[in-house]
């Protein structure tokens, strides 16, 4: 199987799950109480226009003829337009991607360039200071939910030494404002990630610095350090690889609670105000591009893998 | 029967030293049963009422309220105590709820395999592909604040990780030689599975039950945290940071006690349920994450 034919078969299976998901999503928000209708116009909510606005947005319509009708547009990239806002939801989705992207991508870099030494130190010096520390910031990472730590720099950070803003995206892109109003969000998120992903590091690592060929390696006259960059690391990374990847699910999930936390306008909080606002197109779009992000992750990991590992060649897409 | 029941003790025993012999297990053991204590005998404790005002808002530590009082001038510490009550039943019912979904689909379809698996399987995988949080945000969101429908909300979400320890479990027993011959004997399809199959894959549902607590204590106080998850007056300990969140500027200890108490509830189920796996399964080394 060639790699074409690999991510034709992979995109293949994604499409019966996303459908899934998105009815599964439809139904719940089908059932969401409060009726935007009548929400939208606030405490002067007028029968007429109620009726009339019901009436416009298909909501009198039974379930199946909505889904279809958002399905057939979803097909056409037309995801509707926001009750609350009534501008095309597309955009405003597209650009809190952005943001997200930028505060995601940001994090898992600073995750790998933390957990990745960490990671090393602790598998060649185990029992060290430094093993310590990870192990105990792996136990913390773990068990901390993630908006109190986000809270708790907040305080610190914003509130007592006052260097860094409290919340919210400031400045435009390339700005030191804007990298200032990102330190404390991709911190929050590395947290969550970086010392778990360091232990798992750390025990693959353990297992491959006792194989022989490091020993062999070592014989030879190699420096420890080559040994490790060239020959403990790329066997050890992975393992690390399928952690990190399913990890993804979750630093997702946390990032919509950080983006709250930090008042961030990425994709995380538009779905939770949307979901707040009863602004249905807005919601359904939102969990689509996560869901989607969600698949793109994997399958990122999935083909790094591969390339990383020239024993696997696609054969099998099973039990994963 | 009664060499069985000796031969079942001596295991268990036997788990139980190893379990004892690890030092950080037991911290985490002695964590949740000071949660718990705090959680059962709340009333006892709490010197004040959870939800009335005392005092002035917002005051800090001291002799008379220990951890401060908050925005609307109630005691923390006594909110702190009640919300161990909330924590706890949240995270045990909602756990309870995604094992009676998840063990028996899982068990259904490892044992038969074949549609039935694939069925459950691609079930699974819908519900895998979206963050399990954002899904028990959006159904908390649909049934309205409040104790029952939050437990709802995380178990009705979180059965994923059980379903796969358990289809895992019943592939790789009904290859087993002693269900072959519960089949020879005449035992049904349930009858195998109820009590052959279910009985010998306890130890590792036990191990993702006890990390699957921890995971249900962290969501409800997300969900809390983010205003979908027990009603404002009742005290949640996410509840608290929530409202802690609009006086950063005006309260320093407010945020840091309620962080506290989830740290060590969560931390004690974590480290246990490492403990547990480590004294009931070694081949079990790697964390199974949700």
């Amino acid at each position: 199987m060639n790699m074409t034919d690999y991510l034709v078969s992979r995109f293949m299976q994604a499409i019966p799950l996303l459908f899934g998901l998105t009815i599964v999503i439809f139904v719940i928000l089908m059932v969401l109480p409060g009726n935007p209708a009548r929400m939208i116009q606030g405490y002067h909510a007028n029968p007429e226009t109620t009726a009339y606005l019901i009436e416009k947005w298909g909501l009198d319509q039974p379930l199946h003829i909505r889904y279809a009708r958002w399905l057939w547009g979803v097909v056409r990239l037309d995801f509707g337009r926001s009750l609350y806002t009534n501008r095309p939801v597309l955009p405003t989705v597209m650009s809190h991607l952005a943001n997200s992207l930028l505060l995601g991508v940001l994090a898992v870099l600073g995750g790998a360039l933390l957990a990745v030494p960490i990671g090393v130190i602790s598998a060649i010096k185990p029992e060290s200071k430094i093993d310590g520390i990870s192990r105990l910031g792996a136990l913390f990472g773990l068990s901390m939910p993630v908006f109190w730590s986000g809270m708790l720099m907040q305080l610190f950070f914003g509130v007592h030494l006052k260097i860094l803003p409290v919340s919210g995206m400031a400045g435009s892109l390339f700005t030191v404002e804007r990298l200032k109003s990102l330190i404390l969000p991709v911190v929050a998120v590395v947290i969550v990630g970086a010392a778990m992903d360091a232990r798992v590091l750390r025990s693959s690592m353990m297992e491959i610095v006792n194989k022989e060929f490091i020993l062999a390696a070592r014989a030879k006259g190699l420096r420890m350090r080559d040994v490790i960059r060239s020959h403990a690391l790329p066997n050890a990374i992975l393992p690390f690889f399928t952690m990190v990847g399913l990890h993804m699910r979750s630093v997702l999930g946390g990032l919509v609670i950080v983006e709250t936390v930090f008042s961030w306008p990425g994709i995380g909080l538009l779905f939770y105000q949307s979901i707040y606002n009863r602004d249905y197109p807005m919601v359904q779009a939102c969990a689509l591009v996560i869901a989607v992000g969600v698949f793109v992750v994997n399958l990122l990991v999935d083909v790094t893998y591969a390339y990383l590992d020239p024993r696997i060649r696609f054969e099998s897409t099973e039990g994963r | 029967m009664l060499a069985g029941l000796r031969s079942r003790l001596y295991q268990v025993g036997q788990a139980f030293q190893i379990f004892a012999s690890q030092r950080i297990a037991m911290l985490g053991l002695v964590l949740i049963l000071c949660v718990a204590f705090v959680g059962v005998f709340a009333p006892f404790i709490a010197p004040y009422d959870p939800t009335k005002l005392v005092d002035t808002p917002l005051l800090p530590p001291s002799r008379e309220y220990l951890f401060g009082t908050d925005q609307l001038g109630r005691d923390v510490f006594s909110r702190i105590v009640y919300g161990a009550r909330v924590s706890l039943i949240v995270g045990i019912s909602a756990q309870f709820l995604s094992a009676a979904i998840g063990v028996p689909l899982g068990l259904l379809a490892g044992y038969y395999g074949g549609r039935v698996d694939h069925l459950v399987m691609r079930i699974v995988d819908v519900f895998m592909s979206f963050p399990y949080i954002l899904l028990a945000l959006m159904i908390a969101a649909v049934l309205g604040p409040g104790l029952q429908n939050v437990i709802l909300a995380l178990g009705v979400t979180g059965w994923t990780t059980m379903c796969r320890i358990s289809r895992v479990q019943a592939l790789s027993l009904r290859e087993g030689t002693f269900v072959e011959s519960c089949r020879c004997i005449g035992a049904g399809d349930m009858r195998i599975m109820a009590r052959h199959i279910l009985p010998n894959s306890l130890a590792p549902i036990l191990v993702v039950s006890t990390l699957g607590i921890a995971t249900a204590i962290t969501g409800e106080a997300s969900l809390s945290f983010l205003g979908m998850g027990i009603k404002p007056p009742e005290p949640s300990w996410g509840g608290i940071l929530s409202e802690a969140k609009g006086y950063l500027f005006q309260s320093v200890t407010l945020p840091v006690f309620p962080g506290v108490a989830i740290v060590v509830a969560v931390l004690g189920f974590n480290l246990v349920g490492d403990g547990l796996r480590d004294a009931l399964d070694p081949r079990l080394r790697r964390r199974a994450l949700g």
